[in-house]
């Protein structure tokens, strides 16, 4: 993919913006449709699963809370060559990024800064077919019903694993690793110490000889570069804490070298694939060593605590 | 944003996340599919530095600096990408 020369002049007006003085955050209403972009990876034909997509007023800010409409139509199989005819509608409810949560959020969708809200809409949605789809997302804002649109892709199969797959019994890199830089363990920790060492304690491998419980996510702190990017690694930091008696807690640092575009085995095994490498995502690994659920670009506390409260306490 | 960084920390913070946050993000991904890993490290490494000084309580005396690194390093990637930065950014 070439840069985007549209997306650059997007960018350099957002840099100009960002040396003025002022202090003010408020943007000028927008009055057209909405930006939509698909945050889901890895999607595949089969039953219900996750889908998730960001929603951007004109002027940039966040579309967040309340609940928006989804409709999706196949366009084919190849490239798109059919016209849109769009099937059911699914009702998405707005997930936080960690740490961007109002304490009393609104209850309608509302286009407020991404400084007080940033998230994506989710929605269980099953595909029929593989190919090139797009997806219209609906909400009613400021009394008006604004449309935004985006292009999505699904594969006849998952290349990333999900839930219902046997985990595979990966050593990924810990504080016992001999000879390993402390960013490839984190990439916070180039100049200081390797931050949440609760999740730097075991190997993948070790958890399943154990049969515990993992919840496992694969992230790079440093060199995420989706848009949604937050603190994930910390927000599974603290369900460590609190459930530590319950599962085995991991991360797994993406970049063994990031100016040297070297990905961590651990990390390839489970998230490069089919070429691409997507981050960051969380999985939920049963006793049992399958999979159980797994959150891909943007994961909340909300989503995963009750399947965590769900697993028995460990016997000590 | 660095004369507030200094001035007016938990601004400078609105000020990134509003207007430089998203695009700061397009341009390491863009500098990533061009093929300058280096250039994109050392931008998500600045802009993950200003990203900690806002979470911190109270902001860290270095904010500042760090916003000019964040500006010195998108700068730089903008170059990379043959792309005039604004006067503010090359003064």
């Amino acid at each position: 993919m070439k840069p985007r020369l549209a997306v650059c002049l997007v960018l350099l007006a957002a840099l100009l913006a960002a040396c003025s003085s002022g202090s003010g955050s408020s943007a000028s209403g927008g009055t057209g449709d909405l930006v939509a972009e698909t945050a889901s990876y890895d999607l595949a034909v089969g039953p219900p699963s996750r889908f998730i997509e960001g929603l951007l007023a004109p002027d940039q800010r966040s579309i967040a809370y309340g609940t928006v409409e989804l409709r999706f139509c196949f366009v084919g199989a190849k490239k798109a060559t059919q016209p849109c005819r769009l099937g059911r509608t699914y009702r998405a409810t707005f997930l936080p990024i960690p740490g961007t949560s109002l304490a009393n959020p609104p209850s309608v969708p509302t286009a407020l800064p991404p400084s007080q809200a940033r998230g994506v809409y989710a929605a269980d949605v099953a595909f029929d077919k593989a190919g090139f789809w797009e997806v219209e997302a609906s909400a009613r804002i400021d009394g008006k019903r604004r449309v935004g649109k985006s292009a999505l892709q699904v594969f006849e199969h998952h290349f990333v694993p999900a839930p219902g797959e046997q985990a595979q019994p990966t050593d990924n890199l810990t504080f016992a690793s001999p000879g390993v830089p402390p960013a490839a363990i984190d990439s916070r920790a180039a100049n200081g110490p390797i931050p949440d060492s609760e999740l730097h304690q075991t190997t993948i491998a070790a958890a399943l000889a154990a049969h515990r419980p993992v919840l496992v996510v694969f992230s790079t702190p440093v060199y995420c570069v989706s848009r949604f990017c937050g603190p994930i690694t910390d927000m599974v930091q603290g369900l460590a804490h609190d459930y530590a008696n319950r599962a085995a807690f991991i991360h797994v640092e993406i970049w063994r070298d990031f100016d040297q575009h070297q990905v961590n085995k651990g990390a390839a095994d489970w998230v490069f694939k089919n070429d691409d490498l997507t981050e960051p995502w969380v999985f939920l690994i049963a006793a049992d060593g399958r999979i159980t659920a797994r959150w891909d670009n943007v994961a909340t506390r909300a989503e995963i605590e009750p399947l965590l409260q769900q697993l028995p306490v460990l016997p000590k | 944003m660095r004369r507030q960084a200094g001035a007016h920390p938990a601004a400078a913070g609105v000020t990134f996340y509003d207007r430089s946050h998203a695009g700061l993000h397009t341009l390491a991904s863009d500098l990533e599919a061009k093929g300058d890993q280096a250039a994109a490290g050392r931008l998500l490494e600045a802009m993950q530095g200003v990203e900690a000084d806002i979470a911190a309580s109270p902001p860290p005396a270095s904010m500042p600096a760090d916003v000019g690194r964040l500006i010195v390093a998108a700068r730089t990637g903008l170059d990379a990408l043959s792309i005039r930065p604004p006067a503010c950014m090359t003064s």
